[in-house]
């Protein structure tokens, strides 16, 4: 299908409302040496309020460049992002991002509560106890209430990724943006967390973008969901997850309407994947 | 693009340190110098006179072949030590405080009483660098080799391979990023010692060359003294990471991934 | 960027594994064993040596008995640690704001680098005949000299600790919108910090080393003139040795005590967390 009706298409699924982010004809470009590598080519999507969109795709699609210009930690090279209407440079504020390497991303030198306090310092006007007790109530939503005076490292993989999600949602952002956040962690803890953040966006009311390369995982979480694929980059389907909001690790993963979207999404990463052997062959 | 920000970078580097000896160099000409801190002009003149090439022979090979002598054997033996000590790992544990002792003491306090054991020779100059350099590649060696990736351990292990490949190919690879970083430590401590040995007492070399220019008010020969010792350390320092970086260029490899 | 070429520098003379603060019994008892086996080792030395400046273990404790009640030891013991802390204290003062700001600042960094890897590739002992020269042999001449030989590490530590700031880590505080205030205290001190205390540890050792050096070189008051009076010229070679261990003494207590600072500034590397098998 061509892009335009693609677009056209998206915005069908809306209508009326300002979607929350737009993405419009993104593309992003890196100098390596002396040749220039294209990995973003136009890249358009939009997420409504309160939605939730998984990005998928085969490893090296860009999803990451995609979610770095989305949050404002890399500039485009070409075309825009919009967050509330506004064209954003820099990371926005309201925007909350949730890293794949917690180990890195929390600081270790800080306990559990100093982590989670410390994006709050930047606000000038929360005070010290309010501070604290912003902190103490994510922590708590995300069931690590005893886990204060913990360093990250003295953690599990699992708790450390649920103290990152509370120092995100101590900020009280309206969209969370998550970058393969679950890939570094055992299954069964992984779907633990994928509940997790179901319910925190639901009570928290946040509009969530989520990159994964686990295809159940995009199914599972979203709303719908962006196949990145085309040399260069662009979003080459958008697949509508059509199921009942109550999520169930068990129940939902089950339903025939489940097994059926989660091959069409697999077919569609899958369907560069293929095109490739063919043309090798 | 990329390019053209690289080149004002290099020019960048080399347009700092030439304005500053430009500087010098002018102020000289300018007539602005103390006694201490003699025109750039006038070092060079003497430099050129005393270093190209009059007493290459009588100064420069006696420094180098003292610092030569004594880092190769600190190498060889450090090495070896280290090593064995490396694969018997209660040895090890017993004897690693000694030899913590001897690193952090500091080695200019031994040359006097080496001086009066060995004499003003070559072979004190060489145990002055060993009794400096020698504890520093042994640790390094000893932690290294004695702390061998498991995960690498039981694969060689699981695989058979004889306990001599075991080492030659497993242990000692794994092991030579830390003991080239103790190398280059001795490196500098091997320049170090056998200056001040030759400052102490010697009739050749670059550092009795100095000192005897600080005795005889001859400033500029002093200066171009100093001059030679920073080439000579500044050399050897570079000419040390070229190596190293050819033989470990694995590990950088390996590194720069793991830091993305 | 990694330059490993000056990360490998800097991470020269790593610690071998430390067991912090474990005084079992057993260690207790491998710790006296290792000092019979070395003192053992030092008689069977100095009888198969048969020089006077290399004493017998009596010949020493006898020598020391005499020494250590002297005001003599401890003011030369007093002179070295004065231009050994002066000296390491200028280097600090000098060597850690540069440092820092270099690594923050790219034009800085460009600009200094040549320059940088030139000199810190001198021995600063070389110096030692120009500044006896300019100061004579004095103190001040000692702290100027140290002071030098002690900025090198610091500078090269703290450049190093700004430049290798986890990206990840960098890039979490700006997502959060930390300030420049911020992100300095809780970013960059500690993860910087911690380097710095490695360079210290580093530039502690040489200061102590070239201020002996010093003393030793040009006469000026402290242990290392000491050992040179009563070593070289026979006046008391025992004695000498005696001055040689307050030396050695010297040195270890200032290793151990800059080890500790630097393992309490890095208890969060993951280096040294699997040390300690946290």
């Amino acid at each position: 299908m061509s892009e335009t009706v693609e677009r056209v298409l998206d915005r069908a699924a809306r209508p009326g409302r300002r979607p929350k982010i737009s993405v419009e004809g993104l593309a992003k470009c890196y100098t390596v040496g002396g040749s220039v590598h294209q990995v973003l080519g136009d890249v358009s999507l939009s997420v409504g309020e309160n939605e939730f969109v998984s990005i998928v795709g085969h490893s090296g699609a860009g999803k990451t460049t995609l979610l770095k210009c989305i949050s404002g930690l890399e500039s485009p090279s070409g075309g825009r992002v919009l967050i509330d209407g506004e064209a954003i440079s820099g990371p926005p504020k309201r925007l909350a991002l949730i890293f794949q390497d917690y180990g890195r991303s929390l600081f270790p030198w800080l306990r559990v509560l100093s982590n989670v306090t410390l994006p709050l310092r930047a606000r000038p006007d929360i005070g010290r106890g309010e501070r604290r007790s912003i902190a103490m109530a994510a922590l708590t939503a995300v069931g690590l209430a005893d886990a204060t005076d913990h360093y990250p490292w003295q953690l599990s993989g699992g708790m450390q990724q649920r103290v990152a999600i509370a120092r995100a949602i101590a900020c009280e952002p309206d969209v969370l943006v998550m970058d393969e956040p679950f890939a570094s962690v055992d299954a069964q803890t992984r779907s633990d967390l994928e509940d997790l953040v179901l319910e925190l966006r639901r009570r928290y009311a946040m509009t969530a973008i989520l990159v994964t390369h686990d295809v159940d995982e995009s199914v599972y979480m979203s709303d719908r969901v962006a196949v990145l694929d085309g040399s260069p980059t662009g979003v080459s389907q958008i697949i509508d997850v059509g199921l009942p909001g109550e999520r169930d690790q068990l129940t939902t993963k089950s339903l025939p309407e489940f097994v059926a979207l989660r091959a069409r999404v697999l077919q569609a990463v899958r369907g560069h994947a293929s095109t490739e052997e063919a043309e090798d062959a | 693009m990329a390019t053209h920000v690289t080149t004002i970078r290099r020019t960048m580097e080399f347009a700092v340190p030439a304005a500053l000896l430009a500087g010098w160099w002018f102020l000289g000409q300018l007539g602005v110098h103390s006694f201490y801190f003699p025109p750039l002009r006038e070092i060079w003149a003497s430099f050129q006179q005393t270093w190209l090439f009059a007493r290459v022979g009588s100064d420069v090979v006696p420094t180098l072949s003292a610092i030569a002598l004594g880092y190769a054997a600190s190498v060889v033996v450090g090495i070896a030590v280290g090593v064995l000590l490396g694969l018997l790992p209660r040895v090890n544990e017993f004897l690693t405080p000694l030899f913590d002792f001897f690193r952090a003491l500091p080695s200019s306090a031994a040359v006097p009483i080496l001086i009066v054991l060995l004499g003003v020779g070559m072979s004190m100059k060489i145990a002055v660098v060993m009794f400096s350099a020698l504890w520093t590649i042994i640790l390094n060696t000893s932690d290294a080799v004695g702390s061998v990736d498991p995960v690498a351990r039981e694969t060689s292990l699981s695989y058979h391979l004889r306990p001599f490949d075991r080492l030659m190919r497993v242990v000692l690879p794994s092991a030579s990023p830390q003991i080239v970083a103790g190398m280059r430590v001795a490196l500098n401590q091997s320049i170090i010692l056998v200056i001040i040995s030759e400052i102490i007492v010697s009739s050749s070399g670059i550092g009795y060359f100095i000192e005897n220019a600080q005795w005889t008010f001859d400033i500029t020969g002093m200066w171009s003294g100093l001059l030679l010792i920073g080439v000579i350390g500044f050399a050897l320092t570079k000419l040390f990471q070229l190596v190293e970086r050819r033989v470990l260029a694995w590990h950088r490899g390996l590194h720069r991934k793991a830091q993305l | 960027m990694i330059r490993t070429d000056e990360a490998s520098y800097l991470a020269a003379a790593p610690e071998p594994t430390a067991r912090p603060g474990v005084w079992t019994r057993s260690h207790a008892l491998r710790r006296t064993t290792l000092v019979l086996f070395a003192l053992c080792c030092w008689q069977v030395g100095a009888l198969v040596i048969h020089n006077d400046v290399f004493p017998t273990v009596p010949a020493f404790l006898t020598a020391a008995g005499q020494d250590i009640p002297t005001p003599q030891l401890w003011q030369s013991v007093g002179a070295t640690l004065a231009g050994w802390s002066l000296g390491l204290l200028a280097a600090v003062v000098i060597a850690v704001p540069a440092g820092l700001l270099i690594g923050l600042s790219t034009t800085l960094d460009v600009a200094t680098r040549i320059s940088i890897s030139f000199l810190q590739a001198i021995p600063s002992i070389v110096l030692l005949p120009l500044t006896v020269l300019v100061l004579g042999a004095t103190l001040q001449m000692k702290v100027v000299l140290v002071a030098i030989a002690a900025t090198w590490p610091l500078l090269m530590h703290a450049i190093y600790g700004v430049r290798e700031v986890d990206h990840v880590a960098k890039e979490t505080a700006q997502s959060y919108h930390l300030g420049r205030r911020l992100r300095a205290l809780f970013l960059y001190l500690p993860s910087a910090g911690a380097f710095v205390a490695t360079g210290l540890r580093i530039s502690a050792t040489i200061g102590l080393m070239v201020c002996i050096a010093a003393e030793v070189l040009s006469s000026t008051p402290g242990i290392g003139e000491q050992i040179l009076l009563r070593g070289s010229n026979g006046a008391d070679p025992a004695s000498a040795f005696v001055y040689f261990v307050a030396a050695a003494l010297l040195g270890m207590t200032i290793s151990v005590v800059f080890r500790r600072i630097e393992r309490a500034a890095l208890f969060w590397h993951p280096g040294q967390r699997n040390r300690q098998g946290a």
